[in-house]
């Protein structure tokens, strides 16, 4: 799950883990991300970046939206507000997929654990209480924002798993979610991603905060990660970020600013040919993409937001967020470009006047890969002429 | 060739049709008519609340379901399914309507409102000219506007935004000399409408109303030949006529839905009839989230159907009345329209009382059917059919909401004819029948909820894709051309 765009709060709410995470924090950078304290960097960008790529690193993952979803018809109304197949879920089992609204538009990124039979837990970038009160309407679920009452936990990097068995959570298995009481505190544990970086997720009472805190970090201190290297994994992941690299369709003035899922390069979570989603029909009868939300690598050190981006002398888009990769070398940008666009040629101007320019490449991602393969797929489930011998 | 039979034949499952038509109301068997004609094979589901036989409401009284007047019959529809050739007449073509204010003082308009000048002048002699050039004017407007109320896209018309957002009160107020003449706008305006003719949009209705042609008259009001009943009647001949087979049952428990297209209906039995165009004619709550699903619909367009409770409703009382009606001005001839016009003040208590759920004095519609028709009440007595408007939304079962309405009733004849001398006997009350939203609010709904559902082959021609009140037949002839354009196209949704 993906952090939104911060907000303009001038006095966010503290997270439960707020107080262990302003312990730890040497430079004091704080944010807004839902109207809740998110720290922007804690030691330094390049210490927490490389403790997430090479080792392991603790991220608040409190100012995300969570719900939670029971009852006897939270299947089918799962089913029916994300793209996610929530009904195809086991218990145990997480999915991903998009929130649609009736025009096929993209409104939010949403995370869905099966926690038991009609126990779902829905995570979502921005808060969705109004939509899913409409949603809720004929259905036999109870929805609650649980995003106050609990913690939540991100360790991200390759050493994720072992660091959470050292402090006795080794209750994960395999990909599955699990729950269960460690040492007198109740919690739940899954696998997510923040972009690039693989890691798992501890959600447990807000009340237990600083003693699940203290114990992931009494063997080894592992490093939290604030919201600046956070993106710079999420760019390499190719994951697009709400109210930076698109804007959800509830909060859009008019049409022309939402997206649909093409457009931002998610296609594969909402994919056409699956059993009805909100907003799929409008999707079937949608004109075709007229942008596209693109990974580009630039040949400069700094970070161009809002760059124009160029081929063969015409421009063709522009950057919409960019970080410094340290395992590349380079800056790392999303763009969105025209959907028409060449490949190559490209170009970033770094200032207005195109003085200064960077050489810019199609960066290849998790998402982009998944989403190439999508649209190939699709292209060849719905063929049916033969290419010539 | 057409049949009538009922669905009762176990789980059998019926192929070879290409459309399912689900209601029994005008616009239902105007839908199937409409397509029928074109040589498809259609089946008419008869579901839902049909048009009744005459009913004794007392002893020798009897009552006629429905409007018995006319104001907007689709002239398509007319023409297309030859309605005249299968029953349609009017008993009185142009009727007049006799005023009644509320100081006591009366008006009588003529049939054909290009005529009302000299009628004005009789009554004030200075609005004699201004009021005839302010209906003509308006007349103009109104059939400009005509193709948009029955369905159609909206009109270029510069000044549309300005006339969509007049209130009654804010168009007319101050045009005559008499004020008395506002009132009687305001009645024709109000009668049927939710909203208050203070508020914005609220000038549409009276243009809807003048926008109607029944009997090839702009603006006119005709008496059907048997009321709703009759006209229904003529409809369903058509239907059959072009072919419809038409069925009986209340036992439609689904549309199905497979992918995003309609493929039929199932019924209780496990019966089904597979078509690829179904036209619902039921209301949009039936049509959409009780045969298709709340699970199966957009999120918004779920919402839409959402509909707040009414509070404002208008009603309709069949009176038996003992006698002939004594009152001179009234009683000279009954075969006229009476409307009872109150002033501004009088209408907005009527307005305020019915939405706190109060009977009250408001605008009153009445006709005598039983001068129309002399088999509906014994020798030498009367029946009245009476539309009152505003009164609180209620359940006929409730006592004390049914007397408060009976109360009002009473009152309002007396106050169309002072003078009456028979004997109200009994009265009937129907069931109360939601009153219009504002125009614009019921122009949007309707593109919404006819256009968006996003299921191919499923159209809709239920009450919330009618404009304004009485009965119209344009939402049937809309959902059966686009049904039919559907058909054609190979099933690509118009």
């Amino acid at each position: 799950m993906i952090f939104p765009a911060a907000d303009d709060a001038t006095e966010p709410r503290a997270t439960a883990l707020y107080a262990a995470a302003a312990s730890v924090s040497a430079t004091n950078s704080w944010t807004s991300v839902n109207g809740w304290a998110a720290a922007r960097v804690y030691s330094s960008f390049e210490e927490e970046y490389e403790a997430a790529s090479r080792d392991v690193a603790l991220v608040d993952l409190g100012p995300l939206c969570r719900y939670t979803v029971r009852g006897k018809e939270a299947p089918s109304f799962l089913s029916r507000l994300t793209s996610c197949p929530v009904t195809e879920l086991s218990a145990a089992e997480s999915g991903r997929g998009l929130i649609l609204n009736a025009d096929g538009l993209v409104v939010d990124l949403a995370d869905m654990t099966r926690v038991s039979g009609d126990l779902f837990l829905l995570t979502t970038s921005a808060p969705i209480d109004r939509r899913l009160q409409v949603a809720a309407r004929g259905f036999d679920v109870e929805v609650e924002n649980i995003a106050g009452m609990v913690a939540a936990l991100g360790l991200f990097g390759p050493n994720a798993r072992d660091a959470a068995a050292a402090a006795g959570v080794d209750v994960l298995e395999a990909e599955a979610t699990a729950q269960g009481r460690v040492r007198g505190v109740e919690l739940a544990v899954r696998p997510i991603n923040l972009g690039s970086a693989p890691g798992i997720e501890i959600i447990f009472p807000a009340e237990d905060a600083l003693v699940i805190w203290e114990r992931l970090r009494r063997r080894k201190p592992i490093p939290a990660m604030g919201l600046d290297a956070a993106d710079a994994l999420r760019i390499e992941g190719g994951a697009p970020r709400l109210g930076v690299d698109f804007i959800g369709a509830d909060a859009a003035l008019s049409a022309e600013e939402a997206r649909i899922p093409d457009e931002i390069g998610l296609p594969h979570l909402a994919p056409p040919n699956r059993a009805w989603f909100n907003g799929r029909r409008a999707m079937r009868n949608a004109e075709r993409a007229r942008r596209r939300l693109v990974v580009l690598s630039l040949d400069c050190d700094r970070a161009p937001v809002g760059a124009a981006i160029r081929s063969r002398d015409a421009v063709i888009g522009g950057v919409t967020s960019a970080a410094f990769s340290p395992k590349l070398k380079r800056v790392l940008c999303f763009a969105e470009v025209r959907a028409d666009a060449p490949a190559s040629d490209l170009e970033a101007m770094l200032t207005p006047d195109g003085r200064s320019k960077a050489a810019a490449r199609l960066h290849e991602t998790d998402e982009s890969r998944l989403a190439a393969t999508f649209r190939e797929n699709l292209k060849a489930a719905t063929g049916f002429r033969r290419s010539p011998v | 060739m057409s049949e009538t039979m009922n669905v009762s034949k176990g789980a059998r499952i019926e192929g070879g049709i290409d459309a399912v038509v689900i209601g029994a109301t005008a616009d239902a068997f105007a839908a199937a008519a409409m397509i029928a004609r074109s040589g498809l094979h259609v089946v008419l589901i008869e579901t839902g609340d049909r048009p009744r036989e005459k009913r004794e409401f007392s002893p020798g009284y009897f009552a006629v379901d429905g409007d018995p007047l006319a104001y907007a019959l689709d002239q398509q529809v007319i023409d297309a399914l030859d309605l005249y050739r299968h029953g349609l007449s009017f008993i009185a073509r142009r009727l007049e309507t006799f005023v009644r204010f509320g100081d006591g003082a009366a008006m009588t308009l003529p049939g054909d409102p290009a005529l009302a000048g000299e009628a004005v002048a009789a009554f004030s002699e200075a609005d004699a000219t201004r009021f005839a050039d302010f209906l003509e004017e308006e007349r103009k407007t109104a059939r400009a506007l005509s193709g948009w109320f029955s369905g159609g896209a909206a009109p270029l018309i510069p000044a549309l935004r300005e006339i969509g957002a007049a209130s009654f009160d804010g168009a007319v107020i101050g045009r005559f000399a008499d004020q008395r003449l506002e009132d009687y706008l305001r009645a024709e305006a109000s009668i049927g409408a939710a909203h208050r003719s203070s508020e914005a949009f609220t000038y549409l209705a009276l243009l809807r109303r003048l926008a109607g042609e029944t009997a090839g008259l702009q603006g006119g009001v005709a008496a059907i030949d048997g009321g709703g009943r009759g006209l229904a009647s003529a409809l369903r001949r058509a239907a059959q006529a072009a072919g419809v087979s038409i069925r009986q049952t209340d036992r439609v428990r689904t549309v199905i839905v497979e992918w995003d297209r309609v493929a039929g209906v199932s019924f209780d039995d496990g019966g089904q009839i597979r078509a690829p165009v179904i036209v619902s004619a039921l209301s949009a709550r039936e049509t959409f989230i009780d045969f298709v699903g709340k699970a199966r619909l957009d999120i918004e367009f779920a919402r839409l159907l959402d509909f707040p409770a009414p509070t404002i409703a208008t009603v309709r009382a069949h009176l038996a009345l003992n006698g002939p009606i004594g009152d001179a001005l009234v009683g000279a001839r009954l075969d006229r329209r009476f409307l009872l016009a109150p002033s501004a003040a009088t209408l907005e208590s009527a307005w305020r009382a019915a939405a706190s759920g109060k009977a009250s004095n408001g605008v009153v519609e009445l006709v005598f059917p039983s001068a129309l028709d002399r088999t509906l009440a014994p020798e030498g007595c009367l029946t009245a059919a009476m539309l009152l408007h505003p009164v609180a939304f209620g359940d006929p079962a409730d006592e004390v909401w049914r007397e408060g309405i009976e109360n009002v009733a009473r009152e309002a004849i007396r106050r169309v004819a002072p003078e009456m001398s028979a004997e109200i006997v009994a009265i009937d009350l129907d069931a109360p029948e939601r009153a219009a939203p504002p125009m614009f609010e019921a122009l949007e709904r309707r593109r919404r909820i006819t256009d968006a559902s996003g299921l191919e082959g499923y159209f809709f021609c239920g009450p919330e894709a009618s404009i304004g009140g009485g009965v119209s037949l344009s939402a049937g002839r809309r959902a059966g051309e686009r049904a039919l354009r559907y058909f054609k196209e190979g099933g690509t949704n118009p």
